[in-house]
């Protein structure tokens, strides 16, 4: 579904996933082909403040936003490993700190992306099935997550809203709404649908 | 800031201010570099038409590197691996080479930095790559923290010596480059969200007509209502703390919905402009004090905001 693989360049992606909102929306006695105008929005820049307030309510269903399974996720690139020994200061005002020595992972995600700052030292994400801690003050382009002894391969791609719990995660540390947070993810970030 | 050559930072859209507009006005208020991040934001400046000389730092083992040394973009390398890949793209990279003082990110680990080192300039007489420079962050923790990852970066910069480097270095991005002369080196990294509120010589906003800081307005639509929401970048979480400006009186911010949030009621008609932030010595707060009042920065709000909301003071 989606040719990602054959791109040059850093990957940062919003994938919606088509399982999902067909399932979502079925539980409201929905198809796909009924919304689809709808959910073209979602693929263009600043697509949803052209919507009404009625539409942007089915949007929530449709994405899982609040109530239902979430059909999105955020996806970033490990862009450096590096081991690291014990009381190792970590980003901007060194608010991370290492407790033991650990492989340290640098993302290209960052709060400029749309994650929010404030999840700073709060967040987890998952490379593969593993999650692994964010550590230390989220960045306008990057962030950085403690990988314990894991090595997974430079590129590998890391989750950020993963699950219903994932994102009621980011939801409590932020403050936003899960709407708001779907919405804050800027132009940068290339929209997919996939399976 | 001189004699320090002065590198305009561009990246996250110019901090939500418009990539290629901005990359223009600092080229034409002659920036010496522009920091772009990554390639594909170099490249974008290239096509359109912006040759200022560039510097892209964060990598993927996909990126296009040899995009980046046919177009002229000069690229940080932080490991071996990735000076390999780096050096193999046909051309000459020209290469700043990255130390770790302490941030813990793309940056060589100390201990790794001698071995580091000896490849690149090995590489550089094998006609691979130019090594033109040293570089490095700083956390903003402290003076103390920021003076011994100065320390950090001059012995850095000695040990690449001992090889044969000869290139300039830079470590001070904005806040440093104003509060910490030796940390300017030969060159200093300025976002351009700065430029509005920072005395750059030859570098002032007015002169730059970058229309910076913003100011951001939009509009009574009913009774009680303004057409801003969180889904144009205006933090939810400032609802029943922020205050909006209109017709020279202030009005809290009683809910934030999605596109149009609701304010107290007073003196003002549908149509009426409301200012949500503006500049300093106006009654609407400030962008850093309505930042303040959810914790957080004017570079979140700032690249948050949707380009189609915004409107820019001159």
């Amino acid at each position: 579904m989606n040719n990602s693989e054959q791109q040059k360049g850093l990957r940062r992606e919003l994938r919606f996933s088509r399982s999902k909102v067909d399932r979502n929306l079925a539980a409201h006695g929905l198809k796909y082909v009924e919304v689809k105008p709808l959910l073209q929005a979602l693929l263009e820049e600043n697509g949803l403040l052209g919507l009404y307030g009625s539409e942007l309510l089915l949007l929530e269903k449709a994405l899982g936003l609040g109530a239902g399974e979430l059909a999105i996720d955020l996806v970033g690139e490990l862009v450096s490993v590096k081991r690291v020994p014990a009381g190792t200061k970590v980003s901007y005002g060194y608010l991370g700190q290492t407790e033991g020595s650990t492989n340290l992972g640098l993302v290209a995600i960052g709060f400029s992306d749309g994650i929010p700052r404030n999840a700073t030292n709060q967040f987890e994400v998952k490379v593969g099935e593993n999650g692994f801690s964010g550590i230390g003050r989220i960045a306008m382009d990057q962030c950085v997550i403690d990988l314990g002894d894991a090595n997974p391969r430079l590129g590998s791609e890391v989750s950020f809203f993963n699950s219903n719990s994932s994102l009621e995660t980011w939801v409590k540390i932020s403050g936003f709404t899960p709407l708001e947070i779907f919405g804050r993810i800027t132009a940068r970030v290339k929209r997919v649908w996939v399976a | 800031m001189a004699p320090s050559k002065v590198m305009a930072v561009v990246k996250a859209d110019a901090y939500g201010h418009g990539l290629v507009d901005m990359a223009r006005a600092a080229s034409e208020a002659d920036c010496d570099f522009l920091g772009v991040l990554d390639i594909e934001t170099g490249l974008k400046l290239r096509n359109a038409g912006i040759e200022t000389p560039a510097f892209a730092w964060l990598h993927s083992p996909n990126s296009d590197f040899a995009g980046a040394v046919r177009m002229g973009i000069d690229l940080s390398a932080g490991s071996l691996s990735e000076l390999e890949l780096i050096a193999r793209a046909p051309g000459r990279a020209q290469v700043h080479l990255k130390i770790d003082t302490g941030l813990s990110r793309n940056g060589c680990r100390p201990e790794l930095w001698e071995a580091f080192t000896e490849r690149a300039l090995e590489l550089e007489k094998a006609g691979e790559i130019d090594v033109v420079a040293v570089w490095s962050h700083l956390s903003g923790t402290s003076d103390e923290e920021d003076s011994l990852a100065i320390q950090k970066f001059e012995v850095a910069v000695a040990q690449a010596e001992r090889f044969g480097f000869k290139g300039y270095r830079h470590i001070a991005s904005s806040p440093a480059a104003f509060a910490i002369s030796e940390s300017r080196y030969e060159m200093v990294r300025i976002g351009v969200s700065a430029f509005g509120t920072s005395p750059i010589a030859g570098l002032a906003a007015s002169e730059l007509d970058l229309g910076i800081p913003m100011k951001v307005t939009a509009e009574v639509i009913a009774d009680g209502v303004i057409s801003i929401g969180f889904l144009h970048g205006y933090f939810s979480n400032l609802e029943g703390l922020a205050r909006v400006e209109i017709n020279g009186k202030l009005y809290l911010v009683n809910r934030i919905g999605p596109l149009a949030s609701t304010i107290d009621p007073g003196d003002y008609e549908v149509g009426d402009t409301v200012i949500v932030f503006g500049t300093e010595g106006e009654l609407a707060p400030t962008a850093e004090s309505l930042c303040e009042l959810v914790g957080t920065v004017t570079d979140e709000l700032f690249t948050g905001l949707k380009a189609n909301l915004t409107s820019y003071s001159n």
